[in-house]
Parts: C-alpha cells; structure tokens; sequence
C-alpha cells in the first residue's frame, strides 16, 4: 500500500471484480477487469460456467455463495493476472474475504441511502479504505466508480452468450 | 341452556357445583429410555437403499428426497410417486474449480509517432514450411474489448478515450446513424462524417450490437479509414484485405472486428471465391466517400449485391442529382424502398428517401468548424511508380555521393524535385498514386457544389499534366506561363462562374491582391519541403483577416519514399505545417535542416557516415582469381543439387553450424535456412541463391527481405548470386542496416576456391 500511496495516480491499475448471474441464478460467472488509471482497459478475464445442482445447494447451504465467490472466481482470476493491481474493487460483499487470501487491498464499493457510493474494508483493515480512496483517480470518486462494473456485466454476458470458456462439471 | 338473563339492579342466583366423573387408567405408562450418544459417537453413514421404493409424496410436491422419512412395518406409510435412488458412488458434491479465460489487451498505440502507420492486420501473418500461417490471432476475450473500453458516447467516459471532443454536428451526425439501420449522411467534404461514422460505428460495437463490420473505401482511402479507426475508435481489432490473394485469404479468415477494402479487391475476392458462405454477411456495412454522381454509369451496387448485413450506412460529400443515381444507391441501403420510383421526379426521390439521410454543407457548420483544416494524406505508390522512383533515388544518391564535400543545397534541392516527380505520375502516363487520390477528393468536392485551389511546384511536370486529368470538373489553369493580363479573367471566371470547380496553380504565381475565398479546399498536390512556403501560398489565398467558410487544406504525402524521412525529420524539429506559427516566412525556416541531415538522414547517401554492409569475412588465399567470364562459366557449369551445396558450404564457413535447404533446388536457384548459436538465442538467416547470368536487380532483394520479415524467426538475410547485383540492390542492401548481405559471383568463387571447391 505505501509504494502504491507513493505512485503517481496517473500510473496505478485498478482491478474490477465482479459476478453476473444467468437463468435466475442458476448459472453464475465471474469477471475480473484491470484498467489504468483512466479506466482503458489492460486485462480481462471471465470464468467458466459455475452451475450448483440442488444437491450441491443443499449441502453447501449458506456457505454456498462464499465458496462460490472467493474460491471459485475471486482466487482463480486474481491469479489469472499478469498485472500487479494496486487495488481491488468489488460490488458484492462476499468478494470481501478474498482481502484474507490476496496480498492487496480489497474494497467493497456500496451504495448508501443517499444514492452516494462509499468504499468498506473487511473487518481487520479498515485503513486500507482510507487508504484505497486515496489511490483512486478523482474522476473515480463520485458515481463513476460504479461504470467500469457495467462494462464487466455488459462482457461477461457477451462472452455467455458466445459460450466462452468450459461449462462447468456440477 | 338458556342464556343468564341479569336485569340492571338484581342479583343472579348461585351456580350449582357441576358433576365429578373418575378418570379411567390415569397411569401414564413407562417408555424405554436411551442415552443419546455423544456428537464423537455417531457414525454418518450413507444411506443405501439398493432396492426401487415406489413412494406416493402427497402435499408438497417440491421436496427433495432427503426429506422423505420412510418407516418400514410402523402404523405410518408416506406414498410418493417418484423412485428413489441412492448411492454414494452417484453423487458428487463438490462444486469444482472452472477454467478461466482471458487477454492481455495491448496499448492503444497512441504515442506520437512521425512515420504513416502500417496498414492495419487483426494478427501477424508468418510464412512457415512453405505457406502463410496466422498468429497472434485475436481470441474471443480480445475480441470483447471494444466493450470494455470507456463509452466513446458517454458524457464522463467519451474524453478518456477519443482524441478530441466531437462537435456537436457530429454528435447529431452519430446519433441520426445509430437510430437508422440505412442512412446516407451527405455533408461537405472535410467536415468530419467519416469521423462521426468511425465512432457511431464504435458504439454499436461497445452495446453488442454487431459483431463484424465491413468498410469498403477507395485506394487511396485504406491509410486515412485505418487512421481514423486507430484515433477514433481504439480496441476495435482491424484488418486491412489488400496483398497477394494468398494473403487476403488469410485477411478473412482471420477473426477482426473490422475490414476494410476496396471495391476492387473485394469484387475479385468474390469472384474467385475468396470471401464466401457464412464470410458474406457483416452485422455492418459502411460505404465510404461514396461517389453518387453518375451512378447509373457505374455497375452499382455490383457485388455489394453478394455481401448481406443488417446495417447499411453510406458517407458522401454530396447528395445524389439525379432520380437515378437516387435508386441506385438505395438499391444497396435500401433495396426494399425503391419500388415505384421509375419516372420519378428529384424532388420526389429525394422526398421519398428524406428520412433516411442527412445533409449539411459547411457554411451551416461554419461556427463550429476550425478556419482552418489541415490533412496529410499518405500514398502508396504504384507498382510501376515505386520502380521508378527506386532508379531515380538510387542515381540522384549516386550523383550527390560523387559531389561529396562539394554538395550545395541547390544540388539537395534538384534532387528532391526529381523524386517529387516521379511522386506525381507514373512514367508515360496520367496516372499515379496521387492522381487517384486527388481524382476522388475533387469528384467529392465539385459533387458538393465547391471550389478548389490544387497547387504544383511544376508547371510542365504538375499544373499541365493535371489539366486533363481534371477537366470533367471544371478546371481552370493558372502558371508562370500565363500571361500577367489574363490572369485577372481567369481568377474572375473561377470566381463568378458557378461550372469552374478546381484552379489548377502553380506554386509561386501570384493571384494578384484579391483573396479567392471562394475555394474552400485547397490542395497540395506536391510541395516544397519547407512548410513556409505552403502556408505563404495558402494565406495569399486566405488571408488571415477573412473570417470566411473554413478551409480544408489536404497534403499528398507518399509513403515509403523520402517523404517518410523528411516528415519525420521535420516532425522531430516541430516543423510540421500544423505546428508552424502562422506568418512564418520562408526564409525563417531555411536552415532549420542542415546539409548532414539532408544527406544522412533523409536521402540517405551512401559513402558517408551511413550504414556499412555486412562484409563477408576477407578470405585467406593466393588472391589469384579467374577473370569474370572464366568465373561465370565456372559456376554456371553447376547444377543445382551442387550450387546448393555449395551454398552451404559457404554458410558453414561463415559460421552458421546448420544448414537446412526449403524445399528442392531448382534451376535458377533456391533457399536455405542457416543458423548459429548466438549471445541471447539463436542467429537465424534466410539464404536465397540465384543461378543467372544477369545481375540481380531490387526486385528480388526486396522480395526476399518481405519474405523475411514474414518468416518472423530470421534476424537478417543473405542474397547469392553467380553473377552480381545491380547498384540499386546493393544500395537498397546498405539502407537495410546489415540485415541483407550480398553475395555476388566472384565473391561466392573465391570462397568456395578457398575451400577447395575449386
């Protein structure tokens, strides 16, 4: 984090994570979109199909989501990466707890009531959310943080519809 | 019983006790009790029911068959309808890990660069064993990007990806193309439509909407479409279809977002059946500067009749003038509309298709245009072109290195006047690169109803060669040869008369002390190297003072000649017309590149501190050899099989450990592959061997190094011949920096003497 701070804001990477549910969310895939700090894109990378059966529904019960997020999306396309993201944004709140198995800031962008956005920092690192606001270019503070999300929601489901990548075996 | 009646003030009478019955067996029986055993005591253990249950599940339908308790020989049996079967072997709980998938987008490319881009492929074609193969292809997550990029519409994201801010024409421009899937849009020339075309065309990409989009564009417009689509719409993967058929093959085969061609190639492509079946169909088609004056000449649409799309968009400089030319260009946007329109009159044609395009001319466009527009426009030359210049360059470098330290800048000057020359035509003919390109840019001017000023340096070699060439639209001639009294009538005719579209003037020649702010365009066909002077020229035509319709100012530039060099040398020193203050006078620039630069960096003389062949290493001997026919007939007594032994004895001579022949050796000569072990990889050179009695021109050393290059594993190349080589080849050889080394006859003898081979 100091080396990032230290970096000029026109020279940090910024990573998107994000998941986009199919069929009633039934099928879920992930993306992950790392952009400069204009938000121009340097890398992408999508996940396979992920499709829980029932069976697996039920046995997994509530820990289901999490496996999901963290163990099936979050850790393979962070390790995917051939860029070193200063920063990693989420928009669901389960991705938090990949902050307990990546070696960079994770940060959660949630709305508030006001229509505002605020970022949240798991539990244990909540100066890394001050921190991260700061790495942020200014034109990302505001509701333009949340536009690179629907890019990676608009291409993950170009790439479902053009059935990239394996479907999964459940 | 009869309900209690109490009256207000009264007293209800005492209830009688009620009736008291013992109960029967009111012991509650012991049950058996258990210990329940400790969480470390039980035992999961899978059910398994090797045998069909028919069960009747009544109620909830929805429950799973975890839910069903079964109870064998007790007073409850559940019926359900669906067979249970279960084993541990049949279930798989775990969700397992997927595959992900991804790409690594390269940069933009948007660092300013002096040199015109190579014409743009989606992948890097690469011969191998023999045949052209892809690499580099885009995969479908590249093929995701233009959706990844920032909206080039959104009013937050569209400045971190355009280059400039669009005007407000043509944002209303973009917006008329994507709420029409057929539309024409007809503004004047220079006002920015291919622009707004090129970025509605972006959007359409970044919602999803298309997939594969085709722009079909003249010649001379393939460098200008792909530098737009390079600006303008960043993260779209491009391919250019031009080359041999072989290459053009590959071009659509190969993924691209977008293809650019011209009418030309692609008519032959369908013809031999290049481009067919599902390779027909775009999502877009977009026909640039199309040309919509005397189209019911033309075979239009011709074998845009074979392609099929959903979106048909046209860019003009003009609106079609006639009912004809009407119908047919909507018989390729829209062939469904022009029922019914035999006989029709203009006004009614153009009533017909009104919604379907936009026309704006650049007086209505006049507040939001910049005054003054300029644009280079680089040119490949011809085929036949390109030689020529290859022998005018290779005498004039020839003469100025046999001046040496004698050399003036009069001699740079008439060298450069030669080259720009055979720039301008093709020898024998009107014909040349730049007479194309000049050719549809008028075509387009005059169609809109303006006027154009072209200007040559030459009268013989540029304003009298091009009056011809010129005369359907209307064409004046202004140059030194012009009487001093005649030149008013003419600067007047062009002036008031509405049918004189183009001033043909030669550079130098005075237009008298009236502005001729009529032309709107102005044109410079060739020009002097100093910017200065073009400008001069252009503030005689325009002063300063005049606030008039704006000015679209076009430069020819060719590629892969001098022109490159010189662009860029003035590029490095912010002498670019663009980047020259206005009211510089020429004479302030006339140093600026010295003669060194002249010489060294841009004509490139050899014998000065230019690049040095790569020596073949001084042979050991008696020194004695034959004399040159001796030679030659010594070697032409060699077969094939021995000259490429011979060949590769050489090689390993000069230290490349294996020798590998392409393919067979023929009569006239073949290839071979020689590397060495080398600091960092391996040194791997492409070996071309000629059996002729002739010297070996450019031709083939350009043709070898292009094969070269196209191998992709090769660091440099070696020409062999049995004769010699001409002194454009050999020059060519020392411009490629020692990546092409020669090998001529007697040097190839006095080797293989050495050896013993003789």
């Amino acid at each position: 984090m100091t080396d990032s701070i230290e970096k000029p804001v026109e020279d940090r990477t910024i990573c998107f994570l994000d998941l986009t549910k199919f069929e009633q969310g039934e099928i879920i895939r992930g993306g992950c979109l790392v952009t400069d700090a204009l938000t121009r894109p340097i890398e992408f990378w999508v996940s396979g199909v992920i499709k829980p059966s029932s069976i697996q529904k039920i046995l997994y019960g509530d820990t289901l989501q999490e496996y999901i997020s963290i163990d099936l999306i979050g850790v393979p396309l962070l390790e995917s990466l051939e860029a070193s993201p200063e920063l990693i944004l989420v928009r669901e709140a389960e991705f938090l707890k990949l902050r307990q198995r990546v070696d960079m800031p994770v940060l959660w962008v949630r709305a508030t009531v006001d229509g505002q956005y605020v970022l949240q920092a798991l539990p244990g690192y909540e100066n890394e959310a001050e921190a991260g606001r700061e790495i942020l270019p200014r034109r990302l503070r505001g509701r333009n943080i949340v536009e690179p999300f629907l890019r990676i929601r608009s291409a993950v489901e170009e790439a479902h519809q053009l059935s990239v990548g394996e479907q999964t075996r459940s | 019983m009869s309900p209690v009646v109490v009256e207000p003030g009264k007293r209800s009478a005492r209830m009688k006790p009620a009736p008291v019955f013992p109960a029967k067996n009111p012991q509650i029986r012991p049950t058996s009790t258990h210990r329940f055993p400790p969480g470390n005591e039980l035992k999961p253990h899978a059910l398994t029911v090797t045998e069909q249950l028919d069960v009747l599940m009544l109620g909830q339908s929805s429950a799973s068959p975890w839910d069903v308790r079964i109870v064998r020989d007790g007073p409850y049996e559940l019926p359900c309808v669906f067979g249970i079967e279960s084993g541990p072997e049949q279930v798989d709980p775990e969700l397992l890990p997927v595959r992900t998938m991804g790409a690594v987008f390269a940069p933009s490319g948007d660092e300013k660069s002096f040199r015109p881009k190579r014409l743009p492929r989606s992948y890097k074609p690469v011969r191998k064993d023999g045949g052209l193969s892809a690499e580099q292809v885009p995969g479908p997550i590249d093929l995701l990007r233009p959706g990844l990029e920032p909206s080039v519409l959104g009013s937050d994201t569209a400045d971190l990806i355009l280059p400039k801010e669009l005007r407000s024409a043509q944002i209303e421009a973009i917006n008329a193309l994507l709420g029409h899937d057929v539309f024409l849009l007809a503004d004047d020339p220079g006002t920015g439509k291919t622009v707004a075309a090129c970025v509605a065309l972006m959007n359409q990409f970044q919602q999803h909407q298309i997939r594969r989009a085709l722009i079909m564009c003249h010649e001379t417009g393939l460098r200008s479409i792909a530098r737009i689509l390079a600006c303008w719409t960043p993260g779209l993967s491009v391919t250019t279809v031009t080359g041999n058929p072989e290459l053009r093959k590959l071009d659509w085969a190969t993924p691209a977002h977008v293809y650019i061609v011209t009418e030309e190639t692609l008519r032959i492509d369908l013809e031999q059946g290049v481009l067919e079946g599902d390779a027909l169909h775009f999502d877009l088609i977009l026909l640039d500067d199309v040309q919509v004056t005397g189209l019911r000449f033309r075979d239009f649409p011709g074998v845009l009749d074979q392609l099929s799309s959903d979106i048909r968009w046209a860019v003009a400089g003009a609106l079609p003038e006639s009912p004809e030319d009407w119908t047919g260009l909507f018989r390729f946007l829209a062939p469904e509309e022009i029922g019914g329109t035999a006989g029709i009159s203009l006004m009614d044609v153009k009533q017909r298709f009104e919604k379907y395009f936009l026309r704006r001319t650049k007086e209505q466009m006049r507040s939001e245009l910049p005054p003054r527009n300029r644009e280079v426009l680089w040119l490949d030359l011809t085929d036949l072109q390109a030689k020529r210049y290859e022998e005018v360059l290779a005498e004039e470098r020839h003469r100025l290195a046999q001046l040496g330290e004698a050399v003036q800048p009069s001699h740079i000057e008439t060298a450069l006047n030669r080259l720009q020359i055979a720039n301008n035509f093709a020898p024998g003919v009107l014909d040349g690169a730049k007479v194309r390109a000049l050719v549809d840019l008028i075509e387009q001017i005059s169609a809109s109803g303006a006027k154009a000023v072209v200007f040559s340096q030459f009268r013989e070699e540029g304003v009298a060669r091009l009056h011809p060439v010129l005369e359907p639209y209307g064409v004046l001639k202004l140059d030194s040869a012009e009487p001093e009294d005649q030149h008013q009538r003419i600067l007047s005719a062009f002036r008031e008369q509405g049918h004189w579209h183009v001033l043909l003037l030669e550079t130098g020649v005075a237009v008298a002390e009236d502005a001729l702010v009529e032309a709107t365009y102005i044109i410079h066909f060739d020009h002097h190297w100093n910017p200065a002077e073009r400008m001069k020229a252009e503030l005689r035509l325009h002063p300063l003072i005049f606030r008039a319709v704006p000015v679209n100012i076009y430069e020819f530039w060719t590629a892969g000649t001098v022109d490159e060099e010189l662009y860029r040398v003035l590029g490095e020193k912010n002498l670019l017309p663009g980047e020259v203050p206005e009211g510089t006078r020429p004479t302030d620039l006339e140093g600026r590149i010295t003669l060194d630069e002249w010489m060294d960096a841009i004509l490139q003389v050899p014998g000065r501190e230019g690049p040095e062949r790569v020596a073949i290493p001084d042979a050991k001997g008696t020194g004695i050899l034959p004399g040159t026919a001796v030679l030659r007939s010594k070697l032409s007594e060699l077969s094939a099989d021995t000259l490429m032994a011979a060949v590769e004895t050489l090689m390993k001579a000069l230290g490349y450990q294996d020798v590998e022949p392409i393919g067979e050796p023929g009569e006239q000569g073949g290839y071979v592959l020689a590397w060495q072990d080398a600091q960092g990889g391996v040194d791997r050179v492409l070996v071309n061997y000629m059996a002729s009695n002739k010297n070996v021109g450019i031709a083939s050393a350009r043709s070898l190094m292009e094969e070269m290059h196209a191998r992709g594993d090769c660091t440099g190349a070696y020409l062999i011949t049995t004769s010699d080589f001409t002194t454009a080849c050999r020059n060519f050889a020392d411009e490629t920096e020692g990546q092409l080394a020669l090998v001529s006859g007697s040097e190839l003898y006095r080797h293989l003497h050495i050896l013993g081979q003789f």
